[in-house]
C-alpha cells in the first residue's frame, strides 16, 4: 500500500506542478487571449466564441454559468474579483445585472464600431454596456386548454380569477423573470407594480423552477399558460406541442412586450482590454446576431443591418415596452425586497 | 478520554506537525473570514427593511420547517433501507448478498448530480414541484446506498458473546430488537448525522423542486442582495444543528473516546433465513432493479444511438479528465492531512477541541460562501493570485469543503490503533513523523484508501464552490451537468451522467481488486 501512496503523491505533485506552470504562464496576461464570463447557454455561445478565435487568432477562455444560479454566480464572482479582475468581457444573457455592475463602478466604457448600428434604447450612451440579440417575454398558451376566444393578451391576465392556479411564472428572483419584475417597477411605478404582483400571488400563480420548466408545463397541459422567454417557448412550438406564443400587451393602450437583450460589457481594469474590445465588436456584428436568430434559441436581432429574422417574431411587428433599463436597475432593490416579502414569506 | 500531552521536540516532527496545524488554520481561515465579512456587511446595512427581512421570523419558520421535513424524510428513507439491506447483507445467509453489497457500493459511488439526472430521467421536473416530502424521499434514496454500507459494517461489529447470551435467555426473536439494534445505535446515529449533513447542505434537488431550505436560501440571498451577510446568516441554523448533533453523539456514544466501537475481530453469527431466504432474495432483487433499472434504461434511451454516444463522449472527455485529475488531487491532500488531524482530535488535549470546532465550522460552510471567501482571500498579487489563476484554486476549494469529512471518516481507523503502540514507538526513539509513518499509516492504510475514494466521489461531484473558482477554460464535469440539468435530460447530460459513473466506478473496481490481492496475501502470511 505504501507503493500506492507513493504513486498517489507523485500523481498529485505532477498535477500541482502542471497547475503551477499554467499559473506562471498566466501571470503576465497573454496579448492573444481574452477571458469571457458568459451567462448565455454554453451550447449557443461556444460555437460563436470558436468562430471568433478562428477569425482573429485570439484564444477565448470562457467561464459558463449554471442555470440554477443564472448570472448571479458570475455577477458575484465579478464583484469578488473587483480588486484584481480576471474577466475581460461579461456576456450577460439579460440586462439588469449588467446595469447593477455598472452602477457599482465595475465596468469600463468602450465604443466598438458596430455599436452605432443598434437602437439607442439597447446601448449605454457612455459605452458601458451594449445590448444585442434579444429575447421577448411572452405568454405561452396551451391551445388544448385555452380556446382562441379566451387567449390571454396581457401580463395582467395572470391575475384573472378565471385562471386561478392555472398560470405560471419562473422564480422571480433569477434571470429574465427578475429583470421583468424590475422593469415593471420602473415602468408602472412601485405602487402599481406591487399591486400587479400581489394579484398574481392572490390568484395562486404557480412559481416554477425556471422559464424552461414553465414552457414545458404549459406544453404538457399542467398549466393553461405561463410567462416565459421566446427561446424556451419556441422549442415547444417547434417540437409540435399544442402551444401558441402570445406577445403580451401589444395594443396601443397597453404597456408593450418586454424585450431583454443580451448585454456585453468590458470589465474595469481587465487584463486584456484590447482583445476584449475586439471580442465585443465581433459579438455585435450582424453575423453573430444572425447565427443566434437561426439557432435553437431564435433570438431577435436588434442590429439595423441584420437581414435574418427570428423565427419567434419580427421586430418590426412588435410593440416594444418603453422601459428605461437604468431606472429598472435602480428599481431592482425595491423590487427584490418586495419579492422577498411577497413570494418568499408565507 | 485517553488523551495525553504530546511534546514534539525533534525538528522534523515539529515541521510535520506544524504543517498539519498550518493546513487546518489555513482552511479554518475561510469560514472565519466569511463570518467576519458577514458581520461587517451586516453592520453596513442601514436599511431597516432589509434587516427585518433578513431576520423575518415567518420566513425562518418556513425554511426551518422545510429543512426539517426534507432532512427527516431523507433520514427515515435512508435509515430504513440501510437497516433492512445492511442487516440482510451483513448478518444473514441471503443468496446473492454480495450482489446487494456491490450494488450498494456502486450506488454510493454515484455523485449527487448523476443521481439527480437518473431520477429526473424518469420523473418530469415539475411533477413534485414544491414538495418537501418528494425532495426528502429523493435525498433519502440517494443516501440509501451509503446507509446500507455503513450499517452493514455496523451490524458486523456486534458483540457475539452478548448476542449468544441473549439468544439463550430470550430466544432468537428477541436478539434483533433487544441486542442488535440497540448495539448498532451509535452506527445508526452516525449515518443519521451524515445523511442530515449531506441533505441540509445540498441545494441541487431543493432548487429544482423549488423547496425553500436553508441550503437553497444561501443562493437566494446572493441573488437578492449580493451581500455577504444574508448567505452566512442563512447557514447559522445548520451550524447549530451540526454542533448539537456532534455534542449529543459525543455525550451519548463517546465516539472520541479511547475505545472504538468499530471492531471486526470476532464476526457475529450468521442468521439463517431458512425458507424465507427464497422469498427475501427475489424481493431484494426487485427493489434493486426498481431503483436502478428504470432510470438507467430511461437514460440509455435518451442517447438514441451508439454513434451519438461516442461523438458526445468524445466532446466531454476533456472535462471528465480534468475533473478526475482535480478530484484525485483534492482527495489525496485531504487524506494526507486528515490522518494527522484525526490523530490530533483523538490523542491530544490541546488540538482536540480546535479540530472539532474546525470540523463543525467547515461542515456548516455553504459551498458558495466558501467560493466567494476563497476568491477574496486568494485573488491578490503574488503567490496567492497565481494559485487563484490556476486549477489549484479548485483543489483548494475541495480541501476546504471536504477536509472535515476526511477527518470524521478517518477518526474510527485512527481510534483503532492502540495508544500503547504509539507509546512503545516513542520509547524506541520515534519522532512524531516516524510515529505517523510507522504506527498509524500502516494501520489505517486500507481505510485511508477507501476514504480517498469517497473523497474522490465528493470532489468529482462538487459544484457550488467549483463554479466560482474554476479558472477560465477549465470547466468541470459536475458544473457542466449542473448547467445542462435545467434544460431536462437530453443526450449530452445522459452521456455525461453515464460516463461520470464510469469514471468513479473504475477506481472502485480497481480498489476491490487490489484489496482482494492484499487480503489474500495477509491470509497466506498468517
Amino acid at each position: 500500500m505504501t507503493q500506492w501512496a507513493r504513486v498517489l503523491i507523485v500523481t498529485l505533485l505532477a498535477f500541482l506542478s502542471g497547475c503551477e506552470r499554467q499559473a506562471l504562464q498566466q501571470t503576465e496576461p497573454a496579448p492573444d487571449e481574452v477571458v469571457v464570463y458568459t451567462a448565455l447557454d454554453r451550447q449557443f455561445s461556444e460555437p460563436i466564441l470558436a468562430d471568433f478565435t478562428a477569425q482573429t487568432g485570439i484564444k477565448v477562455r470562457p467561464v459558463y454559468d449554471t442555470e440554477s444560479t443564472k448570472t448571479v454566480g458570475l455577477v458575484n464572482r465579478i464583484r469578488a474579483e473587483a480588486d484584481r479582475p480576471r474577466c475581460d468581457v461579461f456576456w450577460n444573457n439579460e440586462i439588469l445585472n449588467t446595469l447593477r455592475l455598472k452602477n457599482e463602478g465595475l465596468l469600463q466604457p468602450c465604443q466598438p464600431a458596430q455599436a452605432e448600428n443598434y437602437p439607442t434604447r439597447y446601448r449605454d450612451a457612455g459605452g458601458y454596456w451594449h445590448g444585442f440579440a434579444a429575447r421577448a417575454r411572452v405568454i405561452i398558451v396551451n391551445t388544448d386548454l385555452v380556446r382562441p376566444d379566451e387567449m390571454p393578451t396581457s401580463v395582467n391576465d395572470l391575475a384573472a380569477s378565471k385562471w386561478k392556479s392555472r398560470a405560471g411564472i419562473a422564480k422571480p428572483l433569477f434571470g429574465t423573470t427578475a429583470s421583468h419584475v424590475a422593469c415593471l417597477f420602473a415602468l408602472l411605478g412601485q405602487e402599481k407594480a406591487r399591486e400587479l404582483l400581489h394579484s398574481f400571488k392572490q390568484n395562486d400563480v404557480q412559481i416554477v423552477a425556471g422559464n424552461k420548466t414553465c414552457a414545458e408545463m404549459v406544453a404538457a397541459g399542467r398549466l393553461a399558460f405561463g410567462l416565459t422567454d421566446t427561446d424556451d417557448a419556441i422549442i415547444e412550438v417547434e417540437a409540435g406541442k399544442p402551444v401558441a406564443i402570445v406577445f403580451p400587451d401589444g395594443s396601443d393602450d397597453q404597456m408593450g412586450t418586454l424585450l431583454l437583450p443580451n448585454t456585453l460589457a468590458l470589465i474595469r481594469n481587465c487584463p486584456h482590454p484590447e482583445a476584449g474590445k475586439r471580442l465585443i465588436n465581433y459579438l455585435l456584428s450582424p453575423e453573430v446576431e444572425a447565427s443566434l436568430a437561426k439557432g435553437p434559441s431564435a433570438q431577435i436581432p436588434l442590429h439595423g443591418k441584420t437581414a435574418t429574422r427570428s423565427r419567434a417574431c419580427d421586430l418590426a411587428d412588435l410593440r416594444q415596452m418603453e422601459v428605461n433599463f437604468a431606472h429598472a436597475a435602480e428599481a431592482f432593490s425595491n423590487a427584490a425586497k418586495f419579492i422577498e416579502n411577497e413570494f418568499l414569506t408565507p | 478520554m485517553g488523551s495525553y500531552h504530546v511534546s514534539i521536540r525533534d525538528l522534523s516532527g515539529r515541521i510535520a506537525a506544524g504543517l498539519h496545524f498550518l493546513v487546518l488554520v489555513a482552511v479554518v481561515a475561510v469560514p472565519l473570514y466569511a463570518i467576519a465579512h458577514a458581520l461587517f456587511a451586516l453592520l453596513d446595512i442601514s436599511d431597516s427593511a432589509q434587516l427585518n427581512a433578513l431576520f423575518d421570523l415567518r420566513r425562518w419558520l418556513t425554511l426551518l420547517t422545510n429543512t426539517l421535513i426534507v432532512c427527516g424524510i431523507a433520514l427515515l428513507t435512508a435509515t430504513v433501507l440501510g437497516m433492512v439491506f445492511g442487516f440482510l447483507v451483513a448478518r444473514t445467509d441471503l443468496p446473492g448478498r454480495t450482489l446487494v453489497a456491490v450494488a450498494a457500493i456502486l450506488g454510493a459511488c454515484v455523485p449527487v448530480y448523476v443521481s439527480v439526472v437518473f431520477i429526473f430521467a424518469l420523473v418530469p421536473l415539475w411533477q413534485y414541484a414544491h414538495s418537501a416530502v418528494a425532495c426528502g424521499v429523493m435525498h433519502g434514496l440517494i443516501c440509501a446506498p451509503l446507509a446500507v454500507i455503513v450499517l452493514a459494517a455496523v451490524f458486523r461489529c456486534a458483540d457475539r458473546d452478548l448476542e449468544d447470551q441473549a439468544r439463550l435467555d430470550a430466544g432468537e426473536g428477541s436478539v434483533l430488537l433487544r441486542v442488535m439494534i440497540p448495539q448498532a445505535g451509535w452506527g445508526i446515529a452516525t449515518i443519521g448525522m451524515i445523511v442530515v449533513l449531506l441533505v441540509a447542505t445540498d441545494h441541487s434537488i431543493a432548487d429544482i423542486l423549488i423547496v425553500r431550505t436553508f441550503a437553497e436560501e444561501v443562493y437566494t440571498q446572493y441573488a437578492l442582495h449580493g451581500s455577504a451577510a444574508g448567505p452566512v446568516i442563512a447557514s447559522v441554523p445548520v451550524l447549530v444543528l451540526l454542533a448539537v448533533m456532534l455534542v449529543a453523539m459525543q455525550v451519548r456514544y463517546r465516539l472520541l473516546g479511547e475505545h472504538s466501537p468499530w471492531h471486526f475481530d470476532t464476526p457475529p453469527r450468521t442468521i439463517s433465513l431458512g425458507r424465507w431466504r427464497w422469498v427475501v432474495a427475489p424481493l431484494c432483487l426487485i427493489v434493486i432493479l426498481a431503483l436502478l433499472g428504470p432510470p438507467a434504461v430511461s437514460l440509455l434511451r435518451r442517447i438514441e444511438s451508439f454513434q451519438q454516444f461516442v461523438t458526445t463522449a468524445g466532446n466531454l472527455q476533456t472535462e471528465l479528465l480534468r475533473s478526475a485529475l482535480g478530484a484525485a488531487a483534492g482527495a489525496t491532500i485531504v487524506v494526507l492531512f486528515a490522518v494527522g488531524l484525526a490523530w490530533g482530535a483523538l490523542r491530544t488535549r490541546r488540538l482536540r477541541w480546535f479540530v472539532c470546532a474546525a470540523v463543525v465550522l467547515l461542515l456548516a460552510l455553504p459551498a458558495p460562501v466558501a467560493g466567494i471567501s476563497l476568491i477574496d482571500l486568494l485573488n491578490r498579487p503574488g503567490l496567492a493570485g497565481r494559485l487563484y489563476d490556476s486549477p489549484v484554486s479548485i483543489v483548494l476549494g475541495y480541501v476546504v469543503r471536504f477536509l472535515p469529512f476526511g477527518i470524521l471518516l478517518l477518526l474510527p481507523a485512527v481510534q483503532r490503533v492502540p495508544v500503547e503502540n504509539e507509546l512503545a514507538a516513542r520509547v524506541d526513539g520515534c519522532n512524531w513523523l516516524d510515529v505517523q509513518r510507522h504506527v498509524y499509516w500502516p494501520a489505517v492504510a486500507t481505510h485511508a484508501v477507501v476514504v480517498w475514494l469517497i473523497m474522490l466521489i465528493l470532489c468529482f461531484g462538487e459544484v457550488g464552490t467549483t463554479i466560482l473558482l474554476a479558472p477560465p477554460g477549465w470547466p468541470t464535469a459536475a458544473v457542466r451537468a449542473a448547467t445542462l440539468i435545467h434544460f431536462g435530460v437530453y443526450r449530452d447530460l445522459a452521456v455525461l451522467a453515464l460516463l461520470s459513473v464510469a469514471y468513479i466506478v473504475v477506481p472502485w473496481l480497481l480498489l476491490l481488486w487490489l484489496l482482494r490481492r492484499a487480503l489474500s496475501v495477509i491470509r497466506q502470511s498468517t
